[in-house]
This record gives structure tokens, sequence and C-alpha cells, in this order.
């Protein structure tokens, strides 16, 4: 996977999105429409606010639980012959698939879209070790013909047009130039049919495990998710720490709400439910499960953040958000953009990789409102923004500026004398308030333009002895 | 249930698989065969695999889908063959025009389908062949995709590698178009049985 931003260069990446973005950014059409999609496939749901109190307590719960639930985990990955492997940080992570691969012999594998093995950056790891890592989801595996990054979360090539991708078939598969999407699509099809049949390795994420049974479950719309876990002879399960839900049922709501949430679909096409390795040779004979922390049990471990791992990656915050409306996923860096990423990206990588992160916010609290699982994400952002003051310190003016705006708000006489030079200030100006500026306050805004008379004289006046403040 | 509500499900169930594009159909036990086979040769299909005893046992069907000469029909793996044998077969399953497969549940409110565990796997059947045809029994409709839940977990369809299908596979990568048909099947036929 190609070039990703460095979250440490989150400001300075917006300000390059702002400058270079074309007159109707397609972040703001599509993550509008995808809003309303949500909002239409909810409706159909005259229980909605119930399920989504379900939802949140489910997540809520079994976030809280997060060890004894892998306890009972662990017990049926056991009794189900599934191999675990422990990753504590992404390297671990790495070393324990190329073993795998190693061991099976195999120099190339099929991967399905996974957040977790971006984040933990196998294919650049795998690719340095010799070994091929195919992307399977469409728009993932035409990005990575083009060795370019994908532009978007759920839809890759999003930057590509059909002429771009008739032209990439045509060099990379030899196959006839076509402009149509369906045709194209079978290219690819029978292009990864192939290498489907004939590789002996594939790399799955996992969207939720199930403590009760040991099921791991994956969902897709293309069926990749599904040739990943059924035709190879090894399978490699990639799970973050905090991905365990208690029963069927729940994993059952927990879909729903996932897909209505993420896409306004009912349902996903596929919901995948592995167990168990064939051991006679239907299936996969080796399920290896690769249980990723890489920093969730530090988040678990300060429990005014634990409610981060509720997060079940359905990406409605992003629709919602307006800075991620205006500029789009890149300049987040990381894997996670948008209100969810200014969250995680500095508790997984550390704040000082991620200084930015929690201030790109108007703390407007669209993200909150859409969260299905009540993730109370301006809270953390104000947690992390005072975290971060408190270990950074602040810019040598702005404390004693604080002092003052207290000083002044706290007491009626200053604050009335406080206004009455500003008003006398503003008063002689040239150009009255317009053109007054003040650093980084006016960047964006006029200065507030103050009334010649206060209201509480005009109303002491009025209202007689009445009401004022003395 | 009384008949009008159990007709409402079926009308809810036709639109929701409208919806995902696949296609529903009724028809009666003995109906089953010839219902199948005017399906086949809607799909011009020549290659079908069937998946093995449980469709068997279910339906009755004793594999005369195919004639030998225009159609032929795969059928699964029997539990104790060779993991050759079983890996030779996922590689003909894969050119297979069309695969047959019966679903323990449906929900209504969705289109979708409960796929569960079969001893040998045979999940390339639903998954490799261009198309896909489900068969199933009118009374394992239900309303909710909650309840879909609910039966897998009381009927213990869950014992394995189970999944749950909602019409055919689908893109929509390349500017946005939507594309039937990508890793999965292209199309799906639903077959209730009464």
């Amino acid at each position: 996977m190609s070039q990703r931003e460095l979250p440490r260069n989150l400001k300075r990446n917006i300000k390059r999105a702002l400058k270079n973005r074309a007159n109707d950014p397609p972040f703001k059409r599509n993550t509008k429409k995808a809003v309303r999609t949500r909002d239409d496939r909810f409706a159909e749901w005259p229980d909605f606010p119930e399920r989504r109190e379900q939802v949140t307590e489910h997540r809520q719960q079994a976030v809280e639980n997060l060890p004894r639930l892998h306890e009972t985990l662990r017990k049926r990955w056991l009794e189900n012959r599934v191999i675990v492997h422990e990753a504590a940080t992404a390297e671990v992570a790495r070393r324990e698939v190329l073993a795998i691969v190693r061991k099976a012999k195999a120099r190339r594998v099929m991967k399905s879209k996974s957040m977790l093995s971006e984040e933990i950056e196998i294919n650049a790891f795998l690719e340095s070790e010799g070994i091929e890592a195919v992307e399977t989801d469409l728009g993932e595996y035409i990005v990575q013909l083009r060795h370019e990054a994908p532009s978007h979360i759920t839809m890759p090539a999003m930057h590509l047009t059909r002429q771009d991708v008739g032209r990439l078939f045509e060099k990379k598969l030899g196959e006839p130039y076509s402009e149509n999407p369906p045709e194209l699509t079978a290219m690819a099809r029978r292009a990864l049919r192939s290498k489907f049949l004939s590789t002996d390795v594939g790399i799955v994420g996992v969207n939720f495990a199930v403590a009760e049974t040991g099921h791991i479950a994956t969902v897709t719309n293309e069926g990749n998710g599904r040739m990943v876990t059924t035709l190879p002879r090894v399978v490699i399960a990639l799970m973050g720490w905090e991905r365990v839900t208690q029963s069927i049922e729940e994993l059952g709501r927990l879909w729903q709400m996932l897909t209505r949430s993420a896409t306004g679909q009912r349902a996903s096409v596929y919901l995948n439910m592995m167990q168990k390795p064939d051991l006679d040779g239907g299936g996969p004979e080796e399920i290896h499960v690769i249980v990723v922390d890489n920093g969730r049990k530090r988040i678990y471990a300060d429990e005014q953040f634990r409610s981060t791992l509720r997060c079940i990656r359905c990406g409605a915050c992003l629709n919602v958000c307006p800075v991620y409306q205006q500029v789009g996923g890149h300049p987040y860096g990381g894997v996670y953009p948008g209100p969810i990423g200014e969250v995680l990206t500095p508790q997984l990588y550390g704040s000082l990789e991620a200084p930015d992160h929690p201030f790109a916010s108007s703390l407007c609290g669209a993200c909150e409102d859409i969260c299905p699982v009540g993730i109370p994400l301006p809270q953390h952002l104000l947690a992390l923004r005072q975290r971060q003051v408190a270990t950074r310190g602040v810019f040598d003016l702005e404390r004693p500026l604080w002092k003052g705006f207290r000083a002044l708000m706290s007491s009626h006489k200053l604050y009335e004398m406080g206004m009455q030079i500003a008003r006398g200030v503003q008063g002689v100006w040239p150009g009255g308030a317009e053109t007054m500026k003040i650093p980084g306050w006016t960047d964006h805004r006029d200065a507030p333009e103050l009334a010649k008379r206060p209201f509480r004289e005009w109303a002491k006046k009025r209202l007689g002895g009445r009401g004022g403040n003395k | 249930m009384g008949t009008s509500d159990n007709e409402q499900l079926l009308e809810r169930l036709k639109t929701s698989l409208a919806e995902v594009d696949a296609q529903l159909s009724i028809t009666s036990r003995s109906e089953l065969l010839p219902h199948l086979r005017s399906i086949l040769n809607e799909w011009k299909a020549e290659i079908v695999a069937v998946t093995g005893e449980e469709m068997i046992e279910k339906f009755d069907l004793d594999g005369q889908l195919g004639d030998g000469k225009q159609r032929f029909v795969i059928h699964a793996p029997k539990e104790g063959d060779s993991p050759e044998s079983l890996r030779s077969w996922r590689d003909k399953v894969s050119a297979a025009d069309v695969g047959i497969t019966s679903a323990a549940g449906i929900a209504g409110e969705t289109g979708t389908l409960l796929l569960p565990p079969l001893v040998p796997d045979q999940r390339a059947v639903s998954l490799l062949p261009d198309k896909h045809i489900v068969v199933a029994y009118i009374v394992d409709v239900v309303e909710r995709l909650d309840d879909l839940f609910t039966l897998g977990v009381k009927g213990n369809h869950f014992n394995g590698n189970a999944v749950f299908v909602t019409g055919p596979s689908r893109t929509a990568d390349i500017e946005k178009e939507l594309v039937l048909g990508v890793h999965g099947p292209r199309a799906l036929h639903v077959v209730l049985v009464q």
C-alpha cells in the first residue's frame, strides 16, 4: 500500500487540501448522500431508538468485559482448533503473519479488505519479504495495479474514470480495451478467480468474534471475504482486540446496525461466519487468528477513553463531520480519518505523533449524534486537548491571556469597565469593527461590532428600577 | 399465523428480494424438479453443481437435473472423500454455470438467506458458479432478520461455517455504477417449496 500521509502533518495537509480542492468536492456530495440513505433506512425501523439503545448497551457491556469475553473466546477457539496468536504491537503482528506464510511455503497471499491490515502495514512488509499480497476488493485491486493509494475508505478507486480502468486492464491484464463497468468487472473477476484457486494463504479482517461460539464474522458485498475464507488451505484472520461480542444474537443486531449506518443497506450481501477448519479438506485446513493489541489495551486501561473501543467502524461520523466533508480522508494520515480518527490516532500512535488531531474540530457534536454506539466523541476531543495542553504546555501569552479573561468575566465592574474601553477604541478605530484585526481570531471572521450603548443601560432606563444588575 | 399474514410476508419477501436484485418463485414439492429445470433452461445452464446429501434428503432430488448430453450435474463430495478429490471438485464447481443449494431460513424484511454449514464443506457451490438457485421451505420464511438469527440458533445451524446471503454479489467501485457478480454469483433465484 503506497504513501499514506503522516498524522503529524495534519494542519499542513488540511491547508493543502483546502487550497487544491475542486469547486464541488466529491466528499461533500457523497457524504451527504450517504447520510440521506442511512436516514431512510433507519426510518424503516419504528423501533430504531430502542434498537440503538440496545446496541449501545451491547457494545458498552462487551467493552467493559473484554478480558472476561476473551477468556471464553479462547476456550472456544481451542475447542474449534483455531490457532491463536497474540500480537502486542504491529511489528509482532507482521512477524506472526510472515511466519505462517513461510510455514505454508506460500509466495502469494489473497487479501480481503481490512483496516487493521493497513494499520499494521502488512502489504509493504510482505512485499519486502518477497511475498505478493493481492488485494481482492475491486477498488483496492484497481489502485494496487496502479501503485496508488486508495482515495476513499469505502470507494478506493473513486478518483478514476472507466476509461482509466479500461486502459489499466488493457495494459496490466492483456484484455481488450473496454469502458463498460460490467465487462471490466468480469475481467477482474477472471483474473482474481484464477489467483484465488491457486493461492494457499488468505488474509481476512474480522468485524466481530463471537465469544460464546468462537465464530469469526466478516462483512462483505463482493464475495471476496468469502473467497478468502473458503478457498485457501490456510486462512489468517486479523482481529483487533476489542472486536468481541457475546452471542450470535448480539452479532445479528450489531451487523444490522453496522450495514444501515455505514451504507444504508438493510444487510450486506454476505455475513460470513467462520468457525472451524475443515480437516477433511473441503474448506480451509488451518485457521489462524492474530489478536492485535497495538495500543487498544492501553485505551481500555484508561477508563475515561474506554468507550472509544465501542466503535464498529461504520464511518457515519465521517459523513456528518463538517471538517471531513471539506477535506476528505487523506489529510488525517494514519488509517482512521474523521472524528473517530481524531480520537483514535493520538491514542494508538501517541499524541506526539498526532498533536493537532483533537483540535481539528468545531465540537459541533454531529458525530456523537449519529454514532450508533453512543461514543461521546466531542467529550473525548476536549479531554485529549486538555491532556495535550497539560503535557505540552501552552505558548507564552496564552496563560496570562486566559487569566485576564477569567478576571474580566468574573467581576461586573471589571467587565463593564473593559467593555467601555473596547467601545471607545472601536468608536475611534478607522473603518470600524470590520477592519479590526485580532491575530488568529479575525483570520476567518469579523471582530464583533459592539453596541454604542449597552443593553443593560437601556433596560435600566426603560424598566425603571426593576431588573438590571448592581 | 393466518393465510393473509403469510401472503403479506411473502409479498414483503418478494419486494425485499427484488430490491437486492434477486428473484423469487414458489412451487410445490411434486413440481420442484420440472420447476428447477425450467429455470436452468431459461439460464441456458450446461454445468450445474449441487450440494450433496443435504439437498437430496431434504427435497427428494435424485439428481435428475442433468441429461448427460447438454447438461451435466456435478455432485458434491461425500464425507470421507479424499482431500485431492475435494480440491478437484472445487475447480469443476468454479466452471459451473449454476450452483443449487438449500437454505435453513429466509428473512422477509431483507431477503436474507441463512446457508447452514454442511459436512463436508460445500460452500463453493453457493460461491463459485455464475448463478445461484436456493431452495427452501415456505415455513422457514420468517419476518425479521432478528428472527432469522433466532431460527439459526434454535435449529443449531451455527455449528460450523455458516453464511448469510442477501442477493447476488455486487460492487459500485467503478464510477459508482452498480455491477452484479464480482466474486460471487451474479444472479440469485430463491425457490420456495410449499
